[in-house]
């Protein structure tokens, strides 16, 4: 074992060189667990938001259903579903009542959601979404069983409904709670037909008490989306101007094929007991969709993906970059030990047994720097905060400003088994590293390595 | 040592060299340094070679110690075929049946006395083979350290040795695994001149028992306490002037070169 033994001697007596080797190995590995282990965070704080604000499975039928019966049938005879709530999606337009400054009070675009409050919040995060901005509560669809109901005796005698409003409606709005808002619904005129003209349609502006802020995070959503009452928006907007869907929550979010297998091997069931008119059902119109938050958002989450891949890809060249300080150390090492070279293959070290021990000598500097830089970067993921505002003090700049970012902290995940995966593949680059020194070392001419002046 | 090597010990010479040929080509120009060198030297047989700088002994020794290989000829240590053989077997060769005392002792800084002189042991020993041996050959490191009167200074690093002191270590690590042949390379080139006697009485007195020794030497002194004295010239051997007259039936009969 002369080769260890050597390569150990070399490490303890050119420590600078080994820890300068080590360091950039290191110091690459706690870059690689960190920016993961924030990426990793990001993306499950993102990924919870979208699926928080849309459900594991989403099943939209083609024909017209009854969406009570349809979610009753999918919890009975789709054994992973746990909850289902009926839904409903159109579009309108929204503006603040009274006096309107044309300037600041600008039409807005919204996305209507119809839902059902107490079984939306069973099905995804609705509950934990909804916010009194007017007191600064945060409310729980369990606290208001009623989220819509409107508490104003005028209102409830004129018949003015509540509406949920995303905080950036509400900001462009300028509403707060208990402020009334106008929202266009749009319906088919009687008589009409199945013509898709604008004239065959009808704006109807009403009014709407505002009951509570929806907040979760998406900006996108929160921008645009009003919730209603699922069965007020079945009454006012025409049924080709809606998508109407149950959603559902299942027994864990990875059960969508067996959900999916599980609907269509009793299709026929789910349309017999939900469909309005069963007996219309048939051919083309005999199909539902099954969807999940994934498919749903399946540019974001693509998007979410390669964007992980691509710092994964830039993460692993600073590893790589990182290891090329071995290659440097060990190159400069065989330049510092020809003449150990040539002793060697004098004393009966072979070509093999040459290389090896450079070889060894990379790896324990590679493995001292991923074990340290493993280690190190699983130490500040677990203090990623108090680094920020060290960072902060530092520099003087908050690079991480939670008023755009939306999060109070870093988030972060660490994912054990990819950074098992980051420290074994730098051990590998150094071990890449070390075999072109290795291998000059190794072919080197024993007599010309032995009289080198 | 094996019976089968104890019988060929007496009969196979230790060292044989044969019709060896060696040039160097710089761009246009092609240096013959060895041309028919031919040598052989017995077991328990000391031969110096003398020479002027730039005739070739380090060239020889390379050639001889299977460092380099001649373009043309035949190399046998103790009756085998080194030429022939793979580069494995050659390092094999190197390490139990040759030993080396170069000029600048070529001793590894980072090891103590004791460890350099147990490097070729280590370096021949299988991979998980040392332990069992390593009781043995420290045992015998250590014995050969005391000869080479270095007793109480096994943990020393060649930095805290003297010039003769490392000459000594090196000289130990030769015979730590008891060669055929010993090749001292201006062994006592680099030591003042009392330390360099001290340091030819010790070769002379352990280097040759039982095995040979071919010692290269501007020394000429040093060379004639060698068995033979031989003088590299023109790319062969000859003897010496003053060798050829007091040992001329060896050469004559052919069992030098």
């Amino acid at each position: 074992m002369y080769r260890l033994h050597l390569s150990l001697k070399f490490l303890s007596h050119h420590w600078l060189m080994t820890a300068i080797g080590s360091f950039f190995v290191g110091a690459s590995l706690v870059i690689l667990v960190v920016v993961m282990a924030v990426m990793d965070g990001f993306q499950e704080r993102l990924k919870d938001t979208v699926s928080g604000a849309s459900a594991d499975f989403i099943v939209t039928p083609r024909f017209a259903a009854d969406l009570d019966r349809l979610a009753v049938t999918l919890k009975s005879n789709i054994p992973q579903v746990v909850e289902a709530s009926p839904f409903e999606q159109s579009l309108s337009f929204v503006q603040r009542t009274g006096k309107v400054d044309p300037l600041e009070d600008k039409l807005q675009y919204a996305q209507v959601y119809g839902i059902d409050g107490w079984r939306e919040q069973a099905v995804n995060r609705f509950g934990e979404y909804l916010w009194d901005r007017r007191h600064g509560n945060r409310l729980t669809v369990q606290d208001i069983r009623e989220p819509f109901k409107v508490y104003d005796a005028l209102d409830a005698a004129a018949g003015t409904r509540g509406v949920i409003i995303g905080s950036g409606v509400r900001n462009e709005l300028r509403v707060v709670v208990g402020d009334r808002i106008r929202i266009a619904a749009l319906r088919r005129k009687k008589g009409t037909g199945s013509g898709s003209e604008a004239a065959d349609y009808d704006q109807d502006w009403l009014v709407f008490r505002v009951v509570g802020i929806y907040e979760s995070g998406n900006s996108e959503k929160d921008a645009h989306c009003l919730f209603l009452d699922w069965r007020v928006v079945q009454e006012l907007w025409s049924s080709d101007l809606r998508r109407s869907s149950v959603r559902c929550k299942l027994k864990s979010s990875d059960d969508f094929d067996a959900a999916r297998r599980a609907l269509g091997a009793r299709i026929e069931t789910v349309i017999r007991d939900s469909a309005s008119r069963p007996e219309t059902v048939t051919g083309f119109d005999a199909a539902l969709l099954p969807e999940s938050w994934k498919t749903e958002n399946q540019t974001l989450v693509r998007a979410i993906e390669s964007e992980k891949s691509m710092i994964l890809i830039i993460a692993f060249l600073i590893v790589v970059a990182g290891t090329s300080s071995i290659f440097a150390a060990q190159w400069l090492l065989v330049s510092d030990k020809i003449r150990e070279i040539g002793i060697l293959r004098a004393l009966g070290a072979g070509v093999e047994g040459v290389m090896s021990i450079f070889v060894f000598n990379g790896f324990l500097m590679g493995l001292i720097g991923s074990v340290g830089g493993t280690l190190l970067g699983l130490f500040v993921v677990k203090k990623i905060d108090s680094v920020h505002e060290i960072v902060k003090v530092v520099t003087g700049r908050d690079v991480f400003p939670s008023d755009i970012y939306l999060f109070s902290s870093i988030p972060t995940r660490v994912n054990y088994d990819d950074v098992l995966r980051y420290s074994v593949a730098a051990l590998f680059c150094t071990l890449i590293a070390s075999a072109i020194p290795a291998l000059r070392a190794g072919l080197m001419d024993p007599a010309r390595a032995l009289h080198r002046e | 040592m094996s019976d089968a090597r104890s019988a060929a010990a007496t009969t196979v010479p230790a060292l044989e060299a044969k019709d060896l040929h060696k040039a160097y080509r710089l761009r246009q120009e092609t240096i013959e340094i060895l041309s028919g060198l031919d040598l052989v030297v017995a077991r328990g047989e000391s031969v110096a070679v003398v020479g002027a700088s730039g005739s070739g002994k380090t060239t020889m020794i390379n050639m001889l110690g299977l460092l380099d290989r001649p373009d043309t000829g035949s190399v046998r240590i103790a009756g085998e075929d080194a030429l022939a053989a793979s580069g494995s077997r050659r390092a094999q060769m190197r390490n139990q049946r040759l030993g080396f005392v170069f000029q600048f002792y070529h001793l590894v800084n980072e090891l103590s006395a004791l460890d350099n002189v147990l490097l070729p042991a280590r370096i021949g020993a299988p991979w998980f083979g040392w332990s069992a041996r390593k009781a043995e050959m420290t045992a015998r490191a250590r014995a050969l350290l005391a000869r080479v009167g270095l007793a109480g200074r096994e943990s020393h690093r060649p930095q805290q040795l003297s010039g003769g002191e490392r000459q000594r270590v090196a000289i130990a690590r030769a015979l730590v695994l008891e060669p055929d042949v010993v090749f001292c390379d201006e062994p006592t080139g680099n030591l003042d001149p009392r330390t360099a006697r001290g340091v030819q009485d010790l070769l002379l007195e352990v280097a040759p028992a039982g095995r040979a020794m071919l010692l290269v030497t501007h020394d000429e002194a040093f060379a004639r306490r060698c068995d033979r004295v031989l003088r590299l010239a023109d790319g062969r051997l000859r003897p010496s002037a003053a060798d050829a007259a007091s040992s001329a039936g060896t050469f004559a009969s052919g069992g030098a070169a």
